[in-house]
């Protein structure tokens, strides 16, 4: 297929939305042009905050077949939004068993394509298939309850989404899944528990034949439901958590899982330690401690009535699609700002003017970038880099929006 | 201070959608009084409805703990030495640490107790991944540039989510 070059932020237009794995790191470039404000990206300037959503629609393909700590390979420079949208659909179908299938499959065989592609995927492919298609035949219940439940959620979660583009996604998803539930059908092993699976719609019952030599009662034939249900997940946990497919025993995965997730928390937690303890950068697997040095000036003293005053008068100019998106700058910008109330009326000033023209293009988002140069130059760092990085950030989320 | 690791959670809550250990976390974070007008201007109309549902979900524990000391007072203890009461017994000692480690966990059953675990582990995967990126750009860029490239954190995870 077409090389993963710099074309890639360039495809995200409205009609494709294919999210594309990039062999390439670009997602740090992606993110230098988040940060700098004057970094050539070849790309668009707007362009690359689309990029960066589709980050985390491979990302968390990656992590879902191959949780380790190891770098993921996806810098999903080229996806268009909508990739984050297929992230959110995805994970939201990923408490079936099949999801670890439907991923790759993706909403598009393109998708599959390249994720046989490429290594990462086509190794971890293999082991996720084969425990798929043990499972799916027992959880054919699953996949069209799960189906119909998370479309729903989806457009809940993100009301700055286009609705279009994610009802097009999601009946393109289903008929993906429904296609590759039905080859799984095909090519997976005869077990007795089988379920029509025709229109994809919820399905009261689960249609469990009962094995030789076992009890026909309901009691049990629903007992036995449940319980393949909960060894289905625990197999899914067993994957998620790695190392753990080697332990048998119930009591024992959980254990893994359970210390699995401690570490995970520990980690995100750490990273949170007050700033002025990254002085000492001799424990180096603290994410949080590193983040708080890199970024030391977050500080959300006086947000109350920082934020009292700021969401009065601005909260009646943004519509409920821009709500969204504004009240989290303004609260973060405003916990940006240290104490810099005087401050205040140049950004709110920026914000109106944003407002008023939400149709501006990538071309705003660089005057704004030049227009305040003097600003950094002027005043200390935390209070100043903040104004150009609020209006670059207002105008991202107007790209989104409008997106 | 705990700034980024609740805009990071927030993110993360957010760009999750409505999953039970996400309500979870939303009224874990807003019990601390300072965090409640952040979440609600993030929120929005949503911080209200969010914040609803957690009780209900009490009620039917308790409900439960309720029914199973009656049960077993009546029944008293048969066998308790059996091995598969033995395995039963340390299953359920890990589902309540497991109950406790994920947000909202408390009033869930065992299946849906996995389930959310499985969710919330792939968004705590997401979450260590992005901020580590995060990072590594982080510090590219200060080398690379003199000017510091100072982002507003929290919208910068909610981009990446």
């Amino acid at each position: 297929m077409e090389p993963r070059g710099s074309s890639g932020v360039g495809s995200g237009n409205s009609g494709t939305y294919t999210p594309e794995i990039a062999k390439s790191l670009r997602f740090e470039e992606e993110i230098q042009s988040l940060i700098d404000p004057s970094f050539d990206a070849s790309s668009a300037a707007g362009g690359s905050f689309t990029a960066l959503l589709g980050l985390p629609a491979n990302q968390a393909v990656e992590l879902l077949h191959h949780p380790g700590p190891g770098e993921p390979p996806a810098s999903a420079a080229s996806s268009s939004p909508t990739a984050g949208d297929l992230w959110r659909l995805r994970l939201g179908e990923h408490h079936a068993a099949t999801d670890t299938l439907r991923l790759p499959f993706g909403c598009s065989s393109t998708f599959e394509e390249r994720a046989a592609r490429f290594s990462v995927f086509a190794t971890d492919d293999s082991p996720a298939s084969s425990s798929g298609g043990g499972l799916s035949p027992g959880l054919k219940a699953e996949p069209p309850d799960s189906d119909s439940q998370p479309t729903l959620p989806a457009p809940v979660g993100k009301p700055r989404r286009p609705s279009k583009r994610k009802e097009c996604e999601k009946s393109k998803a289903k008929a993906v899944a429904k296609k590759s539930k039905s080859a799984e059908e095909n090519t997976s092993a005869a077990k007795p528990a089988a379920e029509e699976n025709t229109s994809g719609d919820k399905l009261p019952y689960v249609h469990v034949r009962a094995r030789r030599g076992q009890a026909t009662d309901s009691h049990s034939l629903a007992e036995r439901a449940r319980r393949e249900k909960i060894n289905a997940r625990m197999k899914l946990l067993q994957e998620l958590v790695p190392g753990c497919s080697k332990i048998t025993g119930t009591a024992l995965v959980l254990d893994e899982i359970i210390n699995h997730v401690q570490s995970l928390q520990r980690q995100v937690e750490v990273r949170h330690l007050p700033h002025h303890y990254h002085h000492s950068l001799s424990l180096n697997n603290f994410l949080s401690m590193k983040l708080a040095a890199v970024n030391p000036r977050i500080d959300f003293s006086g947000l109350d009535h920082i934020l009292s005053a700021e969401c009065g008068p601005l909260a009646v100019d943004s519509g409920c699609g821009g709500g969204a998106s504004d009240p989290t700058m303004w609260a973060s910008d405003t916990a940006a700002s240290t104490g810099g109330i005087r401050r205040m009326p140049a950004p709110p000033q920026i914000w109106h003017l944003d407002l008023v023209h939400p149709q501006q293009s990538s071309t705003v988002w660089e005057n704004n970038g030049a227009a305040h140069p003097h600003f950094l130059l002027s005043t200390a760092t935390s209070l100043v880099g903040y104004d150009p990085a609020s209006s670059v950030i207002l105008n991202s989320n107007q790209l989104k929006t409008e997106l | 201070m705990h700034a980024i690791k609740l805009s990071a959670d927030v993110a993360m809550a957010v760009a999750r959608g409505n999953r039970r250990w996400t309500h979870g976390l939303i009224a874990d974070l807003s019990k601390k009084e300072d965090n409640k007008s952040f979440l609600k201007c993030i929120l929005g109309k949503q911080y209200e409805r969010l914040n609803m549902p957690c009780y209900s979900s009490w009620k039917i524990q308790r409900c439960k703990t309720i029914l199973r000391r009656s049960f077993r007072e009546r029944f008293g203890k048969h066998k308790p030495a059996r091995a598969c009461s033995l395995a039963r017994s340390m299953v359920k000692k890990r589902a309540q640490v497991l109950k406790r480690l994920v947000p909202g966990g408390e009033a869930m059953d065992g299946y849906s107790l996995l389930d959310e675990t499985m969710d919330y582990v792939v968004c705590l995967h997401a979450q260590v991944d992005l901020m580590r990126q995060l990072l590594r750009a982080f510090e590219a860029s200060k080398l690379r540039s003199v000017r510091h490239p100072i982002i507003p954190f929290f919208v910068l995870l909610l981009h990446m989510f």
